[in-house]
């Protein structure tokens, strides 16, 4: 074994950028630093970081970090990247205990960046966005470290806040992405559309940007420009399954549901993994409770679940039979199948991560407070908030949280304590179901200007799930009928 | 494709917490809603180890104070001025959130309430009616 000496003797010191005239101009003593004791692995991490600052695909990004440690098996920062963006929990866990392990032989800074992402997956967040402030003052100037930010700050549902470190890399064509659906967010279409158009520019030839303009396109309403975009992705890349399934959901959201099927089934075929294979056989599920045939839709889902089951994907079974339970007529029939999906995420433990398990467990119960409300169980939903409280103050992650204050805003609405409901929607002004609460109590409580905003927005809401196949046309139908 | 984004579709401006922070060596770690506000008031001049509060505060105008105008302090915000002139010292206004993560860092007995995307490792974040920014239920949080 190399004694400490002799390793660092060893290291070389590089910069994470390499991209730009920017980061070129820099110092090295203003980037991050970056600790390998391998040139080809250093190699090897930057093009992973560049290639998912442009389009973030995963899969690939993880190829080749994992080129990078196989490399140099001591490459601290390369093993954390690995842990923090793979959807494997055997793979995150893996790379995370190198990480850790190694993180004592490397840099200041590469310290507080492993730990930073560290302290995010396990939701010590307050930790998370120090070690985050502090490394950002250590290296003001490296711009692959204000990318990073604007990511994570994204996943923090912190759109505002990630726009000035996209603003402040916009060299990186990536950060044109980042920054359209940040502009997307706070509904300014004109620089959404912009930063879109940049991006595309920037890199023509590849699928993603017409991809991300696709989708843009389609949260505003303009589905033909979507399919557009989304066939030139596939030109661009006849594997980019993401775009066929944009074009799937697209014909779903303008209402040809058979189009939609068999473009889903399209998608289906294209899948890069079973996983979202079946998760988009329950997105084509959908098409049949847009189409009201809940009959056809019950088959479907089912069919769905027991995909999952034999497939060991506890976590998308369990998920056909939360979609199920939210579109019953009957809200016991509801209740009965949300409570067989409790029963698949506690019999199945081991054979789901268990981040995703409690936020798929967060969503039923949230579902099951709706369902509850539905059937007039005023009595058992306050438990139920009290279970999705506990859950949130175990794991913070965004989606646990937001389901656990669309969950109590919904409690609070139906027992009419619309100040406190609208303090919680507004939490989660996202979830159609809570949307639509919040136009309610905005009315009650006498905000005719924040009512109309609410329900113009949820009219406007264009995307392909079954919370807005359950909620939104109808919604829409009641609002052309004059309803206030 | 955008990995793991939603897009909110926030109905104006997004929610915000702010957290309540001291310097790393006060030994406090909690404090309850109504302690806080007698100390954002000047009614408690003290710690319990004997240290002056100073209580660091943003522009009672600006709309980085809104949530503690409403949740805490409950006036005006040219009564929150005549309040600071009165207190001149035990009460001070920061000029941006550095400067505020300067002051309470660096001041024994000093307390300020910032955006928590904003706290350091050079300050400590408090506990306010026994919960930490982020968590359900806590009360400084906000549009």
């Amino acid at each position: 074994m190399l004694s400490r000496r002799t390793l660092f003797a060893l290291v070389v010191i590089v910069s994470l950028c390499s991209a730009s005239a920017i980061l070129a101009a820099a110092t090295e003593e203003q980037m991050l630093p970056v600790t390998t004791s391998s040139a080809e692995a250093r190699q090897f991490f930057e093009q992973g970081m560049s290639r998912f600052e442009r389009d973030l695909r995963i899969e690939t990004t993880v190829k080749t970090w994992e080129q990078a440690t196989t490399k140099d098996p001591s490459f601290a920062l390369a093993h954390g990247m690995i842990a923090f963006i793979s959807r494997d929990p055997a793979v995150q866990g893996g790379h995370r205990r190198q990480a850790l392990a190694l993180a004592k032989n490397v840099s200041k800074g590469e310290q507080l960046l492993i730990t930073w992402m560290a302290d995010s997956s396990d939701g010590h967040f307050l930790e998370a966005i120090a070690d985050m402030n502090q490394v950002l003052a250590l290296y003001p100037h490296d711009q692959n470290l204000a990318w990073f930010a604007g990511w994570w700050l994204i996943h923090q549902n912190e759109n505002e806040k990630a726009i000035p470190f996209f603003e402040r890399t916009s060299d990186f064509a990536g950060s044109w992405n980042e920054l359209a659906y940040c502009y997307a967010a706070r509904h300014d279409w004109e620089k959404m559309l912009a930063a879109a158009r940049k991006y595309l520019e920037l890199l023509p030839n590849e699928p993603n940007p017409h991809d991300s303009f696709a989708e843009l396109s389609r949260v505003t309403g303009r589905f033909d420009d979507a399919l557009a975009e989304y066939r030139a992705a596939l030109q661009s890349d006849p594997t980019f399954s993401s775009s066929q399934l944009g074009i799937a959901d697209t014909y779903a959201l303008m209402g040809d549901e058979p189009r939609a099927r068999a473009e889903y089934e399209n998608a289906i075929k294209m899948a890069p993994t079973g996983e979202q294979a079946t998760e988009w056989a329950l997105d084509e599920a959908n098409t049949y409770v847009r189409e009201k045939d809940f009959e056809a839709a019950d088959k479907a889902f089912r069919a769905a679940a027991g995909q999952a089951h034999a497939k060991g994907l506890g976590e998308l079974e369990a998920e056909a039979y939360r979609r199920m339970g939210l579109y019953q007529k009957d809200p016991k029939a509801g209740l009965a199948l949300l409570n067989k999906a409790l029963a698949v995420l506690n019999q199945d433990r081991k054979r789901m991560s268990n981040a995703d398990r409690e936020q798929e467990m967060a969503r039923v119960l949230y579902a099951l407070v709706l369902r509850e409300l539905d059937a007039g169980q005023k009595q058992k939903a306050p438990a139920t908030v009290a279970e999705l409280n506990r859950l949130a103050n175990t794991s913070r992650a965004p989606a646990i949280m937001h389901a656990y204050y669309s969950a109590s805003g919904a409690l609070q609405a139906a027992q009419g304590n619309w100040e406190d409901a609208v303090q919680d929607l507004e939490e989660d002004a996202r979830d159609p179901f809570t949307m639509r609460t919040l136009v309610t109590a905005y009315q009650k409580l006498g905000k005719p200007d924040e009512a109309k905003l609410a329900a113009e927005a949820l009219a406007k809401l264009n995307r392909p799930s079954l919370e807005q196949a359950v909620v939104v046309p109808d919604f829409r139908r009641q609002q052309a009928a004059g309803a206030p | 494709m955008v990995f793991f984004l939603v897009i909110t579709f926030a109905l104006s401006c997004s929610a915000k917490q702010l957290a309540v922070i001291v310097e790393k060596g006060n030994p406090a770690t909690a404090l309850t809603s109504a302690e806080l506000i007698k100390m954002l008031k000047a009614q408690t001049r003290t710690w319990p180890d004997g240290a002056s509060v100073t209580v660091v505060i943003l522009d009672p105008g600006s709309p980085d104070m809104q949530i503690v105008m409403e949740r805490l302090y409950k006036i005006a915000p040219q009564e929150l001025q005549a309040l600071v002139a009165a207190h001149k010292g035990s009460i001070v206004v920061a000029a941006s959130e550095e400067d505020m993560l300067h002051i309470v860092g660096s001041t024994r007995g000093a307390i300020g309430l910032i955006d928590v995307y904003s706290i350091t490792h050079d300050v400590k974040v408090l506990k306010i009616d026994d919960k930490l920014p982020l968590e359900p239920g806590y009360l400084l949080r906000g549009k």
